[in-house]
């Protein structure tokens, strides 16, 4: 008797009791789209929930439904959302957080951060920055494609997994206002006939937006001199002639390369004099397979190879010091230089004025490419 | 009837360990890194030795009176009535760790997990399950505890998994540049955490051993098993966060069990709080069955209705935890305990082992 009455009392604290929520009436978001409306100051939510329409086994009609709600701030917007239908359960639940150019250059953080104190909201889920009209996009493009958000998912997933682009969860983006020293690049997408393409990152610094983007090609190079390059991600571009920096327009002439990075190494070194800073260099080392180079692969000779080592090395060296030369302009250490010095270099450190040294410091890339799967003996 | 029964050496570790860690698990090293900084890792240990310094105070105490427990051995070091009000102020902080622990467990659940749930029903159904397992013998509180360890077990891979990925083991550097005072005052809050070991002023008599000495190795086997714990958090949490994120972030651990992202499982930090409830519920228990144990001596006689007392003391909790429900009232006495364990688990037994030091001296005189 005692254990059956021990048992019934353990029973609602199984249950949750109070707080049961029934999984048919939550409204489970995709996609989350936060937009600042630049005339009124409002801020906007769009809630992209898909639903399954005639239901069978295991089968049915996904479509998406589009919920607009707007405030003051976005806390009020997110309030909104109890008043109508189609609003989520509780706080902010969704698979990725889309935020137009216009939120995320006005102090995002400031108006995001209750999402890290609020019960049940995904902080966990990646953040995209949206470049267009993110409303006109919205109010179109999930109707027509149903595919949409489980193609951002699995996009977004994707650059992860394939070291294209490092994902940028909502905890990332708020805590870094937190952190003076990490700076971050956000993946932007843009509008791509029914869907969304990778259009770069934009860079962050303590929180707040740069405004300054990283091209594809950037991404790629800032990637590469993070040291997380290697796995499925594929290199390609075009090499100017030799002893030209320029691309030539003539096709015939262009040097195409494609390649995958087996295997990297990079490491961030200081050069000092009496604990002065006088030099960073970057030292990438890559080991690649290559797929084209601009002969054909099979009159590839042992000379060739090791021409062309040298040249991709120099070639992927320019593409680095523009890349370079962006994240300074735009004071923005991607690279975490300022978090190499503070931790292993503490003398020369304290010597540094970070934010102002920083854009004007002279750092210096090198790349050491070489190609593993040549036939060539 | 309470200690017909003597419990092994395995089960002593169980039961400290499991009395040791808590709801703090949850905010290590926040409080461990307002001076340390990311050098927390170190308070964290240093508090580790501490407890062990006051776990050998304890074991010397113990080992002088080896066929007693301290509600009975205090008469003899200080009297019949001061050793009552002994017995009352440890019963008291008993009762008192019981409640703290209910209570900041019970506002943790209403805050992430069952915030529709009412607080009195989180801190009732806690009392009570607590109080039900407290009112039976030594060695079957001892066997329960045996089985939540497994739950300890799945929460310490939980954490480990959801741990690891994205971080930045340059948080932890330079190495010790916060200095050595920080890392000491810094190891103060981390050896409140250690709390629990003092059951051994109640246990001692009652652990199957050839001989006494592996008494102190099951304690010190034990504090160092929540020492390496402790420190795993604290390491898993600045890989994770840096100083300056640290400074905003009172739960850290709630942040990186929420930050886990994997298909099969959603909402990992839901899943840890719930599984972690058995394992707070056994630090609740201890003291409820320690508390009652403590009462029974405070007159001429033992009062040998234990179970009696445990609910008595347990419907005392619930009465007056109901009215902890916010927060900022916590941290006052959650500020007002932490004063007290030091007393109770440090400087009384030390007092105990220099009279009763000194009383054996003039005694052989």
């Amino acid at each position: 008797m005692r254990k059956a009455m021990l048992l019934l009392l353990l029973l609602p604290l199984l249950t949750g009791c109070w707080d049961r929520l029934e999984l048919r009436k939550l409204n489970l978001v995709d996609v989350a789209g936060f937009d600042l409306n630049e005339e009124n100051g409002e801020k906007e939510i769009y809630y992209i929930v898909s639903k399954l329409k005639s239901t069978g086994q295991g089968s049915g009609d996904v479509i998406s439904q589009v919920t607009k709600l707007k405030g003051a701030s976005l806390v009020e917007s997110v309030g909104q959302g109890q008043y109508t239908d189609q609003a989520p359960f509780l706080g902010v639940t969704t698979g990725t957080y889309l935020l137009s150019e216009s939120f995320a250059s006005h102090d995002p953080i400031s108006a995001l951060d209750f999402l890290l104190k609020t019960p049940y909201s995904s902080i966990n889920v990646p953040v995209v920055i949206f470049e267009g009209d993110m409303a006109k996009f919205l109010d179109t493009v999930p109707k027509a494609n149903t595919e949409f958000t489980t193609n951002l998912y699995d996009f977004n997933k994707a650059l992860e997994r394939n070291h294209i682009l490092s994902n940028i969860s909502m905890m990332n983006l708020i805590l870094s206002k937190e952190e003076p020293f990490t700076d971050i690049a956000v993946p932007v997408m843009k509008q791509s006939e029914m869907g969304v393409e990778l259009g770069g990152a934009l860079l962050f610094r303590q929180g707040l937006s740069t405004e300054t983007k990283l091209s594809k090609e950037q991404v790629q190079m800032m990637v590469l001199m993070q040291g997380t390059g290697a796995g499925n991600q594929r290199y390609t571009g075009n090499m100017p002639e030799k002893g030209k920096k320029q691309l030539t327009t003539d096709k015939n002439k262009q040097n195409n390369y494609a390649f995958s990075v087996k295997n990297e190494h990079s490491k961030i070194k200081f050069t000092s004099k009496s604990n002065k800073l006088q030099k960073v260099k970057v030292n990438v080392k890559l080991k690649i397979n290559v797929f084209d180079l601009g002969k054909s692969f099979h009159q590839n000779k042992p000379d060739y190879i090791n021409h062309m080592e040298k040249e991709l090395s120099n070639h992927l060296k320019n593409l680095a010091v523009t890349t370079l030369e962006t994240m300074q302009k735009a004071n923005c250490d991607i690279l975490g230089i300022g978090k190499e010095l503070k931790a292993h270099h503490p003398d020369i450190w304290k010597s540094l004025d970070w934010r102002k040294d920083y854009p004007r410091m002279k750092i210096e890339p090198t790349f050491d490419v070489q190609i593993i799967n040549s036939d060539v003996e | 009837m309470i200690h017909l029964k003597k419990i092994s050496i395995n089960q002593l570790i169980c039961l400290v360990i499991l009395t040791q860690v808590g709801v703090s698990v949850l905010e290590i090293p926040y409080a461990e890194s307002r001076r340390s900084g990311y050098d927390s890792w170190m308070s964290i240990l240093v508090g580790g030795l501490f407890a062990q310094i006051a776990i050998i105070v304890i074991y010397q105490l113990g080992k002088r009176y080896p066929e007693q427990s301290l509600q009975q051995y205090i008469f003899s070091i200080i009297g019949k009535p001061l050793g009552s009000l002994v017995n009352l102020l440890f019963a008291l902080y008993c009762a008192q760790s019981s409640l703290i622990v209910v209570i900041s467990y019970a506002n943790v659940l209403n805050r992430w997990v069952l915030f529709q749930t009412p607080f009195y029903v989180l801190v009732g159904i806690s009392v009570v399950v607590a109080a039900y397992i407290a009112s039976s013998t030594l060695r079957s509180i001892s066997t329960i505890t045996q089985s939540i360890l497994s739950m300890f077990l799945i929460s310490a891979v939980i954490i480990l998994i959801s741990g690891m990925g994205k971080g930045d083991w340059r948080h932890f550097m330079p190495i010790g540049t916060h200095g050595i005072g920080a890392i000491i005052k810094d190891a103060v809050p981390a050896f409140w955490a250690y709390a629990g070991y003092e059951l051994l002023l109640y246990v001692f008599p009652f652990v199957k051993c050839n001989k006494k000495k592996d008494i102190f190795i099951a304690m010190s086997i034990a504090n160092g098993l929540t020492t390496l714990f402790y420190l795993l958090i604290a390491i898993i949490v600045t890989y994770n966060f840096s100083e300056s994120q640290l400074n905003t972030i009172t739960e850290p651990m709630v942040y990186i069990l929420r930050k886990f992202r994997w298909p099969v499982v959603q909402s990992l930090d839901i899943l840890f709080m719930t599984l972690w409830l058995s394992i707070t519920t056994v630090t609740v228990y201890v003291y409820l069955f320690l508390s009652a144990r403590y009462f029974a001596f405070i007159g001429r006689k033992e009062i040998r209705k234990h179970p009696l007392l445990v609910w008595i003391i347990g419907i005392l909790c619930f009465t007056v935890g109901i009215w902890f429900s916010d927060r900022q009232s916590i941290f006052k006495f959650s500020a007002y305990h932490n004063k007290a364990t030091m007393i109770m688990v440090a400087i009384v037994p030390t007092i105990f082992l220099l009279i009763s030091y000194v009383r054996d001296k003039v005694a052989r005189k």
